[in-house]
């Protein structure tokens, strides 16, 4: 009776031997490598879908309104950052973007973060190693910097044949530009302004060109 | 003979237990492409110079040049010796046995699409599945028509270069505009002396 009550305790700790041997096991046995990325072929079509560029109208419309809920994430470095960057972004150079102090911007699915780099090859090989860690929410900005200066700060003025669209888009993005900080000629000067007569708040400042009227004399009427 | 059913029950659940365990590891889904590099180690592919061949030094090393466009854009025109993999089918087993293929005979790969950002997406994704001989090119297949058409390459822009100063543009812009305004009142301010000249009255009578 004895012998058995020591076989059966040993069995106890044989058992949880074992378990704690597997627990231990299971510990280091990570898998393969980043077995938890997103697979190559679903990512290649997720990036090759564009679903995850946005273009300057629609960020520069987002920031004025301010929606709550964007965040801009500048992966330039330190430098050019302090030089320019967009009202209220966040400086994470691209080295940086999976430091443990950073990256809790990017794996979370309350903002909508948009990556911009001058260009946008830098925000969209960040975009793309971000989105294979299964990050959801992150945009990029089409043409970077670069192509928000072009369209938005400095519009081209369309065409004189151009469709009326195009020329309430150059509207648009003309008082954008105003947002962003390019001068107003009617805080730089009172002086006439050739050229910007397009948007109508600058129409305020032009100085009057003093017009004078020649009366008409009266002809004299006659005859049969 | 209480005890020893306890026991009993004991090591079927402890069998149980470990026969889940190892269901669970055999029929582990494996990435068919795994990847060899984890995320950390592939930031520095990010914006990397190394691997991007400017179209100038294409004639010097023997690469072989894969075109992801699609069918229709390769067959409108490509460059010569290009074979075209459209970027969709590169995961596909073919292709992946021809890029295995090639490392094996240390070939290198030059990726191109219509302009640098087209091709940097597979090459980055290929380059983490261990494709270690894989480049992309820079200019593209826009930057080879100029080549062809004789034209020269300063309309594209080199990737990540501001073309902008930002640091100045606004006081600049500030002052471009201050100066435009001046010159602009600047003949507004004098006054034109305007002759008037009297209309002689005409006679107007009978007949």
């Amino acid at each position: 009776m004895k012998k058995r009550v020591l076989i059966t305790r040993k069995r106890y700790i044989f058992l949880g031997f074992a378990m704690v041997a597997a627990a231990v096991g299971l510990l280091f046995f990570d898998g393969l490598p980043d077995a938890t990325r997103l697979q190559a072929d679903q990512l290649l079509l997720k990036s090759m879908k564009k679903g995850h560029y946005i273009n300057s109208d629609q960020l520069a419309e987002t920031i004025i309104n301010g929606d709550p809920s964007l965040l801009l994430i500048d992966l330039r470095d330190s430098v050019q950052y302090a030089h320019y960057s967009l009202p209220n972004a966040m400086n994470i150079p691209y080295q940086k973007i999976l430091n443990k102090d950073y990256v809790g911007y990017f794996d979370q699915d309350q903002f909508k973060v948009v990556l911009y780099s001058n260009d946008h090859l830098i925000a969209e090989q960040a975009w793309l190693l971000l989105t294979s860690k299964n990050f959801s929410n992150l945009y990029v900005l089409e043409g970077g910097l670069n192509n928000f200066f072009s369209t938005i700060i400095q519009p081209k003025e369309p065409l004189a044949t151009a469709d009326r669209n195009e020329f309430e888009r150059y509207n648009t993005r003309k008082a954008a530009g105003y947002y962003f900080g390019f001068p107003m000629p009617r805080t730089v000067s009172s002086g006439t302004s050739s050229g910007i007569s397009e948007t109508g708040g600058i129409l305020k400042g032009k100085k009057r060109k003093a017009i004078t009227i020649r009366k008409k004399k009266k002809k004299k009427v006659g005859g049969c | 003979m209480k005890e020893l059913k306890q026991t009993n029950k004991i090591f079927i659940a402890g069998i149980v237990f470990f026969s889940l365990i190892l269901i669970g590891i055999l029929t582990m889904k494996k990435p068919s492409l795994p990847y060899q590099m984890t995320a950390e180690e592939a930031i520095q592919l990010i914006g990397n110079k190394d691997k991007m061949v400017s179209i100038n030094q294409l004639s010097q090393e023997g690469y072989q040049l894969i075109d992801i466009r699609n069918q229709f854009e390769y067959a409108n025109g490509h460059i010569d010796n290009a074979t075209n993999v459209y970027a969709a089918d590169l995961f596909e087993p073919f292709s992946i046995r021809f890029f295995k293929q090639l490392k094996k005979d240390g070939k290198k790969i030059l990726l191109y699409g219509k302009d640098i950002h087209e091709a940097s997406d597979s090459w980055m994704i290929l380059s983490q599945l261990g494709f270690d001989n894989i480049y992309y090119l820079k200019e593209g297949y826009n930057g080879y028509q100029l080549l062809q058409a004789k034209k020269s390459l300063a309309s594209l822009k080199e990737p990540e270069k501001p073309t902008l100063d930002y640091a100045n543009f606004f006081v600049e812009a500030r002052k471009k505009m201050k100066n435009a305004a001046i010159a602009a009142s600047a003949p507004t301010t004098k006054k034109k002396a305007f002759t008037i000249r009297k209309k002689k009255k005409k006679k107007v009578g009978g007949c």
